[in-house]
This record gives structure tokens, C-alpha cells and sequence, in this order.
């Protein structure tokens, strides 16, 4: 008698597990999301106070500029929220042989662990900011045309592949640089200032703003907030999507060489 | 006090030996604080370039408040962060009776064990641009003003040394909480902004953040002469209080030490 095989069952194991893991240090995960929320908080009244002598400010209404900070936090928690980041350890540490002698794909086991996670905040994401506009009342922007909520979605999940291919990289850099903490912290702040996770990009001067959208982290954040408040115009929409998922081939045929490349350099240390 | 002294020049040599042995650390260490330091001037100066004022504050004046903020944030991580981040181990593995049976103040020991060299290079840049800002505004600070500003500085380590600590004995009960410390930074960034942003809060929260907020205001008050004496007394008020409320809480904590995992 055959018995039928699905091959997804392991990766929804790996989901199931990963949620365990995480909740079993409940205290340490509320207090995350509490730091989340003061992150929130201080941009939102940093806004708050700038657009209180402004009516418009740098083309952004208060109300959409608030809009911009609360919903930025949502997307982070699906775009930016990942376990790639402990990979450059698995790697150093020599842990990466478990998944070289076992019959399972280390890439999809990342994106298996990065589902959880992304789940995870994602849920007190949406409850934080639901109490927050609950208690501050803030002017929030309410995108009603189903077809750009459609557009922003498909945003986010080229989002999410963009940064889950970044991330990875930079976990890769493991392969050849044991101090790695470094080049991945400034990486990371980069990365989120180009990504316009501390404020929309276009209100730097024309020079930064050129900078910033040359590179692909405009993508992570910018390009799908944009889009849901509507900002990018019909005619140029194509283009943007073309460019991101441009970026998102590149970055996936990089993470494949690499990762090519990274194996012959892999010598299991400390195993 | 001489002893302390002494202890504390030994443990500056051992960290200095133990930065020689781990150059490349300090190497990822100094170019991340010169990073972190120079990235949070920028962002700054480019979210403000269009706004004259806020709250009162001039966009100069904000700037320098967040030259302040680097200054004093590079002396508390040179001084203690480490030290934060190596409490809550401290406590989870059962290391703390190590640090207990010394005949030294154990609020000593467990506070200034570890130096963080390269935290003095985010001293260094927010120090040469607070003086890159004096001198582009053509404003000349006498040597009194200067002290001053130095004084209401020490208190504001103390101060935000204290809330660290308050936050940090809370591992005792919770030894599981070992995230405490990156919830202390995102606090710790409350007191580079003005007081007036926070005031929008409901009272009781505004209260709880309300020490912070003295923590750099007052030092770039004093700087631009605008000090008024409740920024004065409300810094070294709240330091001195939450300081001696630190150690208070510090022993009576102790007595729940289980030593768990040892």
C-alpha cells in the first residue's frame, strides 16, 4: 500500500516549530513589540509636532504622513521580519552541515522559519496599531479602491523577496568573514534608511532622493506604502513593478552563485 | 573611594588587554559606533533641513541636541552597556555568585566590569560636531559655560545609568528577560527629542517619561544659555533620586537571587 508523500509537511513542521519557539519566551516577545510600539510612538510624535505648524509638508498631508509611519510598522513586521539573520552564525558556528547531510533545503527551511516569524508580528502589528488609532484618534488615510490595495499587496510580497534575498546574502557574508556583526549591523542601518523605514524617501533633497531610488531597498518599504496611499502615478506603475522584479531576479541569481561559491569556501569550523 | 579607584584603573588595563587580543573586534566595533554616530546626524540634519522650528526648539538647537545626545550616549556605552548586556547572563546562568562572594560593592562590580573603548569614538563625533555647530552659528562658549555644560552632562550618565539599572535588577525575578537591554535603547532615544513632543501623551505616561527628558535638554540649555532652574533641579533632582533608589532596589533584589542555573 503506497502512502502519499507531501513534500511541504517538513516546512509546515519547521512553521509549527519555529511559532513554538518563539512563544515559548513570551515575556522576552511582548517586551520586543513593546520596544515596537515606543519606536512607533516617538516617530509619531516627532511627525506630530513638525506638521503642527504645517498644514502640507515636503507634498505630504499630516494625515497621510501619519498614515506613512503607523502602516510602515505593519509592513515591517511582513517585509523586514526574518530568522536570516541568524545564518551568518549557523554558518561560523558549522552548523550548516546539518542541513548538508539531511534531506532538507536550507533555503526553504528559511523561508519556512521567515513565515512564522512574519505571522507572529505581523498579528501584534495590526493589534498595536489598532490600539493606537483607537487611543490617539490619529488622521488616518483609508486606501478605498480595491485595485491598489491589490497593487500594494503584490508590493509587499515583492518586498518580502527582495529582503529575504538580501538578508540572506548578508548571512552568507559568513562564509568568508568570521566578525561579520559589523558589515551586518551598518548594513542594516542602510539598508533601512534606504528602505524609507524612517521617513518616505521623497522628502530628501533631490540628490539623496535620486540615490535612494537607484538602489533596490526603496522597494522594501517606500514603493508599497506609495503605492497604498496612491502615489505613484498609473502611468509609471508598470515601470516601478518592472524595475522591483528586475531587482528581485538579480538578487536571486546572486543569492544562488553565491551561495555556490560559499559552499566550496566552507570548511565546517568548529564541528 | 581609593580602592575603588585602583579597581577601576585595573579593570580599565584588563579591558585595554583584552581589546588588544580581540583587534578585530574593536576594529567591526569602532567602524559600527563611527557609523551609528555620523547615520544619526545625518538623518537629522535631512529630516530637518525644511523645518525652522519645532516647539519652540530652532532646527540649530535640535541639531545640537542631538550632538549632545551622541556625546552622552557615547560615554554611557564606553561606561556601561556592556555591562547591562552582560547582567541579565549574569543572572540566567548563575554567574552572579561569582560576582556576590568578591568583597567589593557588587552595584560596582557588575556595572563597570567591562569597557567599551569604542563607544568614545561616538563621543569623539558627536563632540566635533556640537563644535562644528558652535562655530558655524558663531557662538563663543565661556569656560564657565563649558563646565557647566560638562557637570549637567555627568548627571544625565547618572541619570539614565540609574533607569538602566532600576530596569536591568528586574532580571532577578525575570531571568528570562534577557531583551531588557534593547528595550533600555529604544528608551534611551526618548531623551534626544524635546520635552514639549511628549507632553501630547496622557499625563501618566508623560510622567514616566518625564526623568528622560531632562537627560539631554538640560546640558544643551545650559550650553545656549537658555537654562531655566527647573531643568537644573529636575536633572540633579531625578539623578540623585533615582540613583539612591537604584542601590536600594539593587539589595533588596538580591534577596531573591535563587542563583538558578548554577
Amino acid at each position: 500500500m503506497s502512502t502519499y508523500y507531501n513534500p511541504l509537511r517538513k516546512y509546515l513542521r519547521v512553521i509549527s516549530g519555529s511559532w513554538a519557539e518563539f512563544t515559548a519566551y513570551r515575556l522576552n516577545f511582548v517586551l520586543w513589540r513593546v520596544r515596537m510600539v515606543m519606536q512607533i510612538l516617538v516617530v509619531y510624535f516627532l511627525w506630530w509636532a513638525i506638521f503642527s505648524s504645517h498644514t502640507v509638508l515636503f507634498g505630504y498631508t499630516q494625515s497621510m504622513m501619519l498614515t506613512y509611519v503607523l502602516l510602515s510598522s505593519i509592513i515591517r513586521s511582513i517585509v523586514l521580519g526574518t530568522r536570516t539573520d541568524e545564518v551568518g552564525d549557523v554558518i561560523n558556528e558549522g552548523n550548516l552541515s546539518n542541513f548538508l547531510v539531511r534531506p532538507i533545503n536550507f533555503f526553504r527551511y528559511y523561508m519556512a522559519r521567515d513565515l512564522a516569524d512574519k505571522a507572529l508580528n505581523v498579528l501584534f502589528a495590526v493589534a498595536e496599531i489598532a490600539l493606537l488609532i483607537v487611543l490617539l484618534h490619529p488622521p488616518v488615510f483609508l486606501q478605498a479602491d480595491i485595485g491598489i490595495l491589490f497593487l500594494s499587496s503584490i508590493a509587499v510580497v515583492m518586498g518580502m523577496t527582495l529582503y529575504f534575498c538580501v538578508s540572506m546574502l548578508l548571512g552568507f557574508l559568513g562564509f568568508w568573514i568570521p566578525d561579520f556583526w559589523a558589515p551586518r549591523f551598518l548594513l542594516f542601518i542602510i539598508i533601512e534608511f534606504f528602505a524609507g523605514g524612517f521617513f518616505p524617501l521623497d522628502i530628501l533633497p533631490e540628490p539623496f532622493f535620486a540615490v535612494a531610488r537607484s538602489l533596490p531597498f526603496s522597494y522594501l518599504l517606500y514603493f508599497p506604502l506609495k503605492v497604498y496611499l496612491g502615489q505613484v502615478p498609473p502611468g509609471s506603475i508598470v515601470l516601478e513593478f518592472g524595475v522591483g522584479l528586475l531587482w528581485v531576479s538579480v538578487l536571486c541569481a546572486a543569492l544562488g552563485i553565491v551561495w555556490r561559491k560559499g559552499l566550496r569556501a566552507y570548511a565546517a569550523e568548529r564541528r | 573611594m581609593g580602592r575603588y579607584i585602583r579597581i577601576y584603573r585595573e579593570l580599565l588595563r584588563l579591558n585595554l588587554s583584552a581589546l588588544l587580543a580581540y583587534r578585530s573586534n574593536f576594529v567591526n566595533s569602532v567602524v559600527a559606533s563611527i557609523a551609528w554616530g555620523v547615520f544619526s546626524l545625518i538623518s537629522i540634519i535631512l529630516l530637518t533641513y525644511r523645518t525652522q522650528s519645532v516647539f519652540g526648539w530652532t532646527r540649530e538647537e535640535i541639531l545640537l541636541l542631538t550632538g549632545a545626545y551622541s556625546v552622552l550616549i557615547g560615554i554611557f556605552h564606553t561606561l556601561f552597556s556592556r555591562n547591562f548586556e552582560r547582567f541579565s547572563r549574569l543572572v540566567l546562568y548563575g554567574q552572579l555568585d561569582a560576582v556576590l562572594v568578591k568583597p567589593v560593592d557588587t552595584q560596582f562590580l557588575v556595572s563597570f566590569w567591562l569597557v567599551n573603548y569604542a563607544g568614545l569614538f561616538r563621543v569623539i563625533v558627536g563632540a566635533a560636531f556640537i563644535i562644528y555647530l558652535l562655530h558655524a552659528l558663531t557662538i563663543t562658549i565661556p569656560v564657565s559655560v563649558g563646565a557647566v555644560f560638562l557637570l549637567f552632562l555627568i548627571a544625565g550618565v547618572l541619570l539614565l545609568y540609574s533607569v538602566w539599572f532600576l530596569a536591568a535588577t528586574l532580571t532577578i525575578w525575570f531571568p528570562r528577560l534577557t531583551n531588557i537591554v534593547d528595550v533600555m535603547y529604544t528608551v534611551s532615544g526618548i531623551s534626544r527629542l524635546p520635552r514639549e513632543m511628549y507632553q501630547q501623551l496622557s499625563w501618566y505616561i508623560f510622567l514616566f517619561l518625564l526623568p528622560l527628558t531632562f537627560i539631554v535638554i538640560t546640558p544643551v540649555r545650559a550650553l545656549i544659555g537658555n537654562v531655566t532652574p527647573t531643568d537644573s533641579i529636575g536633572l540633579v533632582s531625578f539623578a540623585f533620586i533615582l540613583f539612591f533608589l537604584s542601590r536600594k532596589f539593587w539589595q533588596f533584589a538580591l534577596r531573591f537571587y535563587t542563583s538558578a542555573s548554577s
